[in-house]
């Protein structure tokens, strides 16, 4: 009874499971094959084109080992000499020690036109162009997409060109931009302008006026970020750029510090400077625990709890990162903190007129 | 076919079960050239000594090869020729500069020529800050954190940097960090892809987190989207018909629809609209409310000001102190409590009474919860 009962749930799954063995089988040693047939149609012309080149150049171009590269071609020198189908040009490969050399009559001295998948990229990279300083206007960036899809893409059926499939990938976060603040300030960062920043802290009773040299942005979790000096500070700060209430671009231009490294400020996910840290435990009850252990690291209690130790750069962060779980969430210490979420709570409290 | 090495050996072989093995293969390498940007074309070709026609398949050189890029300095609608040339033949002594080089010498001076006629590729005359935004638009695909199709923004970047130098024209100010725990499997995303370009059904085991349980479901995929750095696929549910949103780093074991695999599964209805589905806030999402609920937020100054950058809902009034009220369709009612209450009293709700007592409600819970600790009676507590 219970196997039937397993069968009516997955049926799809189970003729699935067994056609796909079979399948992934022959997919994985296809993907292979295509994979080789790439490279070496990137490696053909891109030899031709510099009239020879060395091999881990190459293998650093197309990300894969030298031995993978240096394969690639010496199974291709083989078939050049076994052309049971006859070739309409002549291509001869050379391979000696690092060095390889192409000599064709015709055929691979270009690469080959973007195929469906690449002309996506394209779509999408320049939807995201509202990243680069340069194409702004929405209108010309849709231009430019249509005209290099028509002219550099593969052609495509109906229905199936890389204008369509581009309205199945959405990234909304990286695509909207309504103040314009991320592109000035990625101007900024591109150009090497000194911006004027007007940024509320949070917490805070009023916005801040800031002089900043923004070095770069980094996206993290759906927020956007500039990293930049800040003039007030006198050092590198991180600013949310949902934070940014104005930001003006000025004609002073600045140079980047050699020894500036953004990953100093970066976490392995977050945008984080561990300058005065505190450390900070959370209990999450069991209700959501679950949530928390797909993002955190920590330890399960027996109450089926989940604990974690954050590190912590701005106590208002914590204060409202515990705040939201609505009481689904302690945190057990330092005191001050707690007491931090006490008071904030408090308030809420008071304000909805209690 | 007994021509070509991979297809020769089986193909003589004569016996029928091996041919069609063959032709099957023939099938998959045709797919897999035209997936790889080769156009091949289904041409009828004379067979019997021209008495009768058969399908032969053909590739021309110029359907095959990516014309010149040809760069031309400044932005659209202005002048400039970046590389002097004058060239618009297309021809390989009018390609565009790259790093430099002159035409001349962009060819190479080993070229071996039998004095065959040389391929006309056509040009594309292209401007610097397009150029610019090609090549940097591809850069940031390929460094989104788990995006599935990577590997292809590479190679056509790599495509383009033939004919433009991306060292004069890519600088790259932007940092995208992956999202704190597992992300999605390569495997998972391919799959995804796979099925969402095909438009083949895909299944999958998925863990959903609401009712922790592990589930087998089977859909129509429409969309794939980012938010917050994670990977959701929008689509239908076979099995309950309506369009729900899964989460890809909480699927295992995806796979697609192997039945005829050059036949599309399903048709994208028409008005299924992924930028709206992408771009809802989590208390805009269709969960908990019968029908969505007008809320609205008072934001003091100076939060009203974020809040009307960032356009949270439409502001209905404002007031002397700066601080402003605003209007929000909430599906998710327990969403927003949850997101007013993260903002520490940088807003608070104002109507409907019922979320201002389950705002007061919540913030009483998690002040009682952080108590002081119970402890020996000190002076300062007493009265």
């Amino acid at each position: 009874m219970a196997e039937r009962r397993a069968k009516r749930r997955r049926p799809w799954a189970q003729e699935r499971t067994e056609a796909r063995f079979p399948a992934r089988r022959a997919a994985e040693k296809q993907a292979g094959a295509a994979a080789r047939l790439e490279r070496i149609f990137y490696i053909l012309p891109r030899v031709f084109q510099e009239g020879g080149a060395i091999l881990s150049d190459l293998a650093a171009e197309l990300d894969v080992p030298k031995e993978t590269v240096a394969k690639d071609l010496r199974e291709l020198i083989e078939r050049s000499y076994d052309h049971l189908a006859g070739l309409g040009d002549d291509i001869r490969i050379t391979l000696e020690g690092d060095r390889v050399q192409v000599f064709t009559t015709g055929s691979f001295r270009r690469p080959v036109r973007l195929s469906l998948r690449e002309a996506v990229c394209l779509g999408l990279g320049l939807r995201l162009a509202a990243l680069s300083p340069s194409l702004a206007c929405d209108e010309r960036r849709e231009a430019l997409r249509t005209r290099l899809e028509e002219s550099l893409a593969s052609p495509s059926p109906p229905g199936s060109a890389p204008g369509d499939l581009l309205r199945r990938f959405e990234a909304p976060e990286l695509e909207g931009d309504p103040m314009g603040a991320r592109e000035i300030l990625l101007r900024g960062a591109t150009e090497r302008k000194v911006c004027m920043l007007t940024y509320l802290k949070p917490g805070a009773p009023e916005p801040e006026e800031r002089r900043i040299r923004p070095y770069t942005l980094a996206h993290a979790e759906g927020r956007w970020y500039v990293l930049a000096h800040c003039e007030v500070a006198g050092a590198v700060r991180a600013f949310r750029l949902d934070r940014v209430a104005s930001v003006v671009l000025q004609d002073e231009a600045f140079e980047t510090p050699e020894d500036f490294d953004a990953s100093m400020h970066l976490g392995k996910n977050r945008v984080f400077h561990a300058r005065d840290v505190l450390h900070a435990r959370v209990r999450y009850s069991p209700v959501i625990a679950r949530w928390l252990a797909e993002r955190h690291e920590g330890q399960w209690d027996l109450d089926g709890g989940f604990l974690v130790h954050h590190e912590v750069a701005d106590p208002q962060w914590i204060v409202r990162h515990v705040l939201q779980y609505a009481g689904e969430a302690e945190l057990l210490e330092p005191e001050e903190l707690r007491k931090q979420v006490r008071e904030a709570a408090s308030r809420i409290v008071l304000s909805t007129g209690a | 076919m007994e021509r070509i090495p991979g297809y020769s050996g089986k193909w003589l072989s004569g016996r029928r079960k091996d041919r069609n093995a063959v032709l099957r293969t023939f099938e998959r390498d045709k797919d897999e050239l035209r997936s790889l940007g080769v156009p091949i074309e289904t041409v009828p070709a004379p067979a019997r000594f021209g008495a009768e026609d058969e399908a032969g398949y053909r590739r021309t050189t110029r359907d095959l090869y990516m014309p010149y890029l040809r760069l031309l300095a400044g932005s659209a609608g202005g002048d400039g020729d970046v590389d002097g040339t004058g060239a618009g033949s297309g021809s390989e002594d009018g390609a565009a500069t790259r790093k430099g080089r002159t035409s001349e010498t962009a060819s190479g001076p080993r070229r071996w020529s039998t004095g065959a006629p040389r391929v006309d590729h056509g040009a594309v005359e292209i401007h610097e800050d397009e150029a610019a935004a090609a090549l940097q638009g591809l850069a940031h695909v390929a460094a989104l954190p788990g995006f599935p199709l990577a590997p292809e923004a590479r190679s056509a970047f790599r495509k383009l940097a033939f004919d433009l130098d991306p060292a004069r024209l890519v600088e790259t100010s932007v940092l995208f960090l992956p999202p704190p725990g597992r992300g999605a499997s390569g495997p998972t995303m391919e799959a995804l892809v796979d099925g969402l370009i095909r438009r083949k059904r895909v299944a999958f085991r998925y863990h959903g987190i609401r009712r922790a349980e592990t589930t087998d479901r089977s859909l129509e995929p429409y969309g794939l989207f980012v938010r917050f750095g994670r990977w959701y696929l929008a689509g239908r549910e076979v099995a309950r018909a309506d369009v729900r949103v899964f989460r890809a780093d909480r699927m295992e074991d995806v796979g697609v629809n192997p039945r005829e695999p050059n036949t599309p599964d399903f048709e994208v209805p028409g008005d299924f609209d992924l930028a709206a589905l992408a771009g809802r806030r989590p208390w805009e999402l269709d969960r908990g409310e019968a029908r969505p609920v007008e809320v609205r937020l008072r934001f003091p100054f100076p939060a009203s000001r974020l809040a009307a950058r960032n356009r949270l809902g439409e502001a209905v009034g404002e007031c002397a102190d700066g601080s402003q009220v605003r209007s929000l369709t909430v599906g998710d009612t327990e969403s927003l409590v949850r997101w007013v209450l993260g903002l520490g009293g940088d807003a608070e709700i104002v109507s409907p009474d019922r979320l201002v007592r389950e705002l007061r409600s919540s913030a009483g819970k998690v002040a009682d919860l952080h108590a002081p600790a119970a402890g020996p009676l000190r002076e300062n507590d007493l009265g």
